[in-house]
């Protein structure tokens, strides 16, 4: 059975725009890339102000350190910078799925430099959350719960909820077919509803 | 109507949010000046292209393409869509154990939603042990 429930909600969506019109905030955002690509010091501050969050997010879901996730995000886009001052970027109406690519290479690399250091070198303090203190434990439980996935289902969830992008982008960037990633999803939700809620889930399977 | 996972879902939804508050509010404004300027901060370009590649990398990439032509020679089996397709309309599929199949039944379902109904939908009718 499927059922669907209140759909998540997107930083870059316009008020009273929805999926059923892309194609303007499209449009805009593709006129934002080449003016940022042509030099425009307003249109890069717009980018950064509009991507950095999404990205350094992502970095610190992953990398779980503030500085390896703000070193990773100037890094990011010092790399954007470049590609489109060279005019590199030709994937028009993909902007967010080539930027994102580009950080998830790059936390994958990370990830993987941080997996050879010796315990304790890398990984830091986890910031304090905006929630109260009681939501904060809840979070924090929730956090270490997907600190136990694999990595792959880590990913997928950082790029859904840290960097909120589409499914669609995320397929396109991972290169795995869409349904792949929407069982994946499915697949992660359940573990993490067993790692928090282990009664509830014994009692569901014995019903 | 409701998700089981709606709970979850909404925790997962904060910790994105947090994260993105995490952000040093200085972060933007230091990339935030011109392009040229991040640029230099990693060095300028210099000379033409083929200039800055190293004998070695040119090496390298030779030997990538031969390697490349010589697998691509090989005949290596292939995701057919088509089947695929025939086999999702076909009801018995449901209770197959032919993954690819099933995967590209979820695309297809998949494709013909919008994103924000994907973001909550609930896989229920396959279970959990793909």
């Amino acid at each position: 059975m499927i059922t669907i429930a209140t759909a998540p909600r997107r930083l870059e969506e316009e008020p009273g725009q929805g999926p059923e019109a892309p194609d303007p905030a499209k449009a805009a955002l593709a006129a934002l890339v080449a003016r940022a690509g042509h030099g425009e010091g307003d249109a890069w501050e717009t980018l950064v102000e509009r991507y950095s969050r999404r990205v350094f997010a992502l970095g610190l879901s992953r990398l779980r350190s503030r500085e390896a996730a703000e070193d990773l995000t100037q890094s990011v886009f010092a790399t954007l910078s470049e590609q489109l001052a060279a005019g590199a970027y030709r994937e028009e109406g993909r902007f967010e799925a080539w930027l994102f690519r580009i950080a998830n290479n790059r936390v994958r690399d990370e990830a993987k430099r941080a997996a050879r250091a010796p315990a304790g070198e890398v990984h830091g303090e986890i910031p304090a959350t905006t929630a109260d203190r009681a939501s904060a434990e809840d979070l924090d439980a929730l956090r270490r719960a997907v600190a136990r996935l694999n990595e792959r289902e880590q990913e997928l969830l950082s790029l859904r909820h840290q960097a909120e992008l589409a499914f669609a982008d995320i397929a396109e960037l991972t290169g795995e077919p869409l349904g792949t990633l929407l069982a994946r999803h499915h697949r992660s939700l359940a573990k993490l509803r067993a790692m928090l809620d282990p009664d509830e889930e014994e009692h569901g399977a014995d019903a | 109507m409701t998700n089981e996972h709606d709970d979850i879902l909404a925790g997962l939804e904060r910790l994105g949010e947090a994260d993105r508050d995490a952000t040093p509010p200085g972060l933007a404004r230091t990339i935030g000046g011109s392009p040229p300027a991040v640029r230099a901060a990693r060095g300028p370009l210099r000379g033409p292209v083929l200039a800055r590649i190293a004998p070695w990398a040119l090496a390298a990439a030779a030997v990538g393409i031969t390697a490349t032509l010589l697998l691509q020679s090989t005949p290596v089996p292939t995701h057919d869509d088509r089947a695929a397709i025939e086999a999702a309309l076909d009801p018995g599929w449901l209770f197959g154990d032919e993954f690819n199949a099933l995967d590209s039944e979820l695309t297809l379902l998949a494709r013909s939603l919008d994103d924000d109904t994907l973001g909550t939908l609930s896989l229920d009718m396959i279970g959990d042990d793909l």
